[in-house]
């Protein structure tokens, strides 16, 4: 939770299959592993599906790691869009990368 | 196989939910030519804060029974959502089998009104009180801005548009559909007919989903009597020709993708039978629901669910009828559950009782329940003689 308030991501990563997920387990959701580390994410993702409801937008972003995880986003945005973690209240919050 | 059923639908009912329950079990035993002396056992579900607006019920079974005035030799508690009442009668028909019961009572619903006038769903109950946890990762999501499962059926819809073209018209024919079965349907509480036209101009709820493709959560009960053959009943001996169940337990982040259910999987035996089938009953919460079912059932290829809502006449009348009484967005979702919806127009139908929207010659029906938060569980049944 401290973590998002700087607006960085941690997610776990299983030292027997390499893979990366996000909701924290003591066992890897793949390989049951309890060999796991946590890291802290690039930050980077994109829009893998979105909706907005009484002005808010909610997402699922898919980060660059390759794990997913469901989101505020504090811009309206599209699906394949890109986003980056931002500081926020302590829940994950994103917004658009800036087209150059 | 099902003596007796009966339901009790109300958009707000004023009086106890323990009445409520009460008189729609006597109707469903009046039918089945039982007395509650001869339920011996019970099988039940519910969502929390749907019954008398309390979150929890310790020992919830045994105090329907305890009000009921049973005592059951069996009984079991289904918690798969909309999934449940399916399950509930696949339950109830071994344990009749096995000898662990003779007579076994099915209650689902309760009263949606509390929890529709807190402004939350039943499944964001969590917003309403404290220390209700939803899901073992609450910590990391249930402290985001959502809505569910409007919001979480709407990151759905608009993943499927971006994947397969479906367009908000598409899912809107299926409401308008479903509409015009609705009106040959006296106890649905929308029997007004729509257009596509009535559905797109009506308010976003969570964007694309609108305001006419997501249920009204009602006050209400589905009781179904299951017991053996050869009672004082009228209704045609029915028994499961098919049953399928799956749960997948991932949260939609974590799925291969979030545009498939586990229908894919509880309807595997059941596809090669579909040519056989008169009607289908589908689990609608939303219009995407119904839609994903068309594809995971297998009455279409994945994607092309928009294509079949769009060309295919499923209305009562048509060449594949589907939801023939209008479905829960027409008659309402008791306590946010639609289980018992789909599960009673299918006997409706098989048993020539369907008024106004009758499908000519019933004899099997298919009928798919979805459940749980993000779509975790799915039954698929057929029945028939
Ligand atoms: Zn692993």
């Amino acid at each position: 939770m401290e973590s998002f308030r700087e607006g960085k991501v941690p997610y776990l990563h299983c030292l027997n299959c390499k893979r990366n997920f996000f909701y924290p387990r003591d066992r890897c959701p793949n390989c049951h592993s309890s060999s796991l580390e946590v890291r802290v994410s690039s930050g980077k993702g994109k829009v893998f599906s979105v909706t907005e409801f009484q002005g808010k937008v909610y997402a699922i972003i898919e980060m660059e790691e390759g794990f997913r995880l469901y989101a505020n986003v504090l811009d309206k945005v599209e699906i394949g869009e890109e986003v980056i973690a931002v500081k926020g209240d302590g829940r994950p919050n994103f917004k658009r990368v800036s087209k150059p | 196989m099902i003596l007796g059923f009966s339901s009790s639908i109300h958009k707000r009912y004023e009086g106890s939910t323990f009445r409520l329950m009460s008189d729609t079990v006597d109707k469903a035993l009046e039918m089945a030519g039982l007395q509650r002396d001869n339920i011996d056992g019970l099988i039940a579900t519910f969502l929390p804060g749907t019954f008398d607006g309390n979150i929890a019920l310790h020992f919830y079974t045994s105090q329907l029974a305890q009000y009921l005035g049973i005592r059951p030799r069996f009984l079991d508690y289904v918690d798969f959502g909309g999934a449940s009442a399916l399950a509930m009668l696949y339950r109830a028909e071994k344990a009749i089998a096995s000898g662990d019961a003779d007579n076994v009572l099915l209650i689902v619903g309760g009263k949606a009104s509390p929890v529709r006038e807190r402004k939350v769903t039943a499944d964001s109950i969590d917003r309403a009180y404290k220390g209700i946890t939803l899901t073992p990762f609450d910590e990391y999501f249930r402290t985001y801005e959502d809505m569910n499962p409007v919001t979480d059926y709407a990151l759905v819809a608009k993943r499927h548009s971006h994947l397969f073209g479906t367009s908000d018209e598409q899912r809107a024919e299926i409401a308008v559909k479903q509409r015009f079965n609705a009106s040959g349907n006296p106890s649905a509480i929308y029997k007004e007919r729509i257009e596509v036209k009535d559905v797109i101009s009506s308010r976003i709820v969570s964007d694309p989903l609108r305001l006419l493709e997501i249920v009204y959560p009602v006050d209400g009960f589905h009781v179904f009597v299951v017991g053996k053959s050869g009672g004082k009943s009228n209704l045609r001996p029915l028994r499961i020709k098919h049953f399928g169940e799956a749960h997948w337990p991932d949260m939609p982040p974590e799925l291969p993708d979030i545009v498939s259910t586990p229908a894919i999987e509880s309807a595997r035996g059941a596809r090669q039978m579909l040519d056989k089938i008169d009607c289908f009953q589908l689990y609608d919460s939303f219009t995407i629901t119904v839609l994903l079912q068309l594809e995971d059932v297998g009455l279409t290829e994945k994607g092309k669910g928009g294509k079949f809502a769009e060309e295919v006449d499923f209305t009562y009348q048509g060449e594949i009828p589907i939801n023939t009484g209008g479905g829960s967005l027409n008659v309402g979702q008791p306590a946010y559950m639609s289980g018992g919806v789909i599960l009673e127009e299918a006997l409706i139908q098989l048993n020539r009782m369907g008024e106004g929207r009758q499908v000519k010659d019933v004899n099997q029906v298919l009928i798919n329940g979805i459940g749980g938060w993000n779509r975790a569980h799915s039954t698929t049944m057929i029945l028939g003689e």
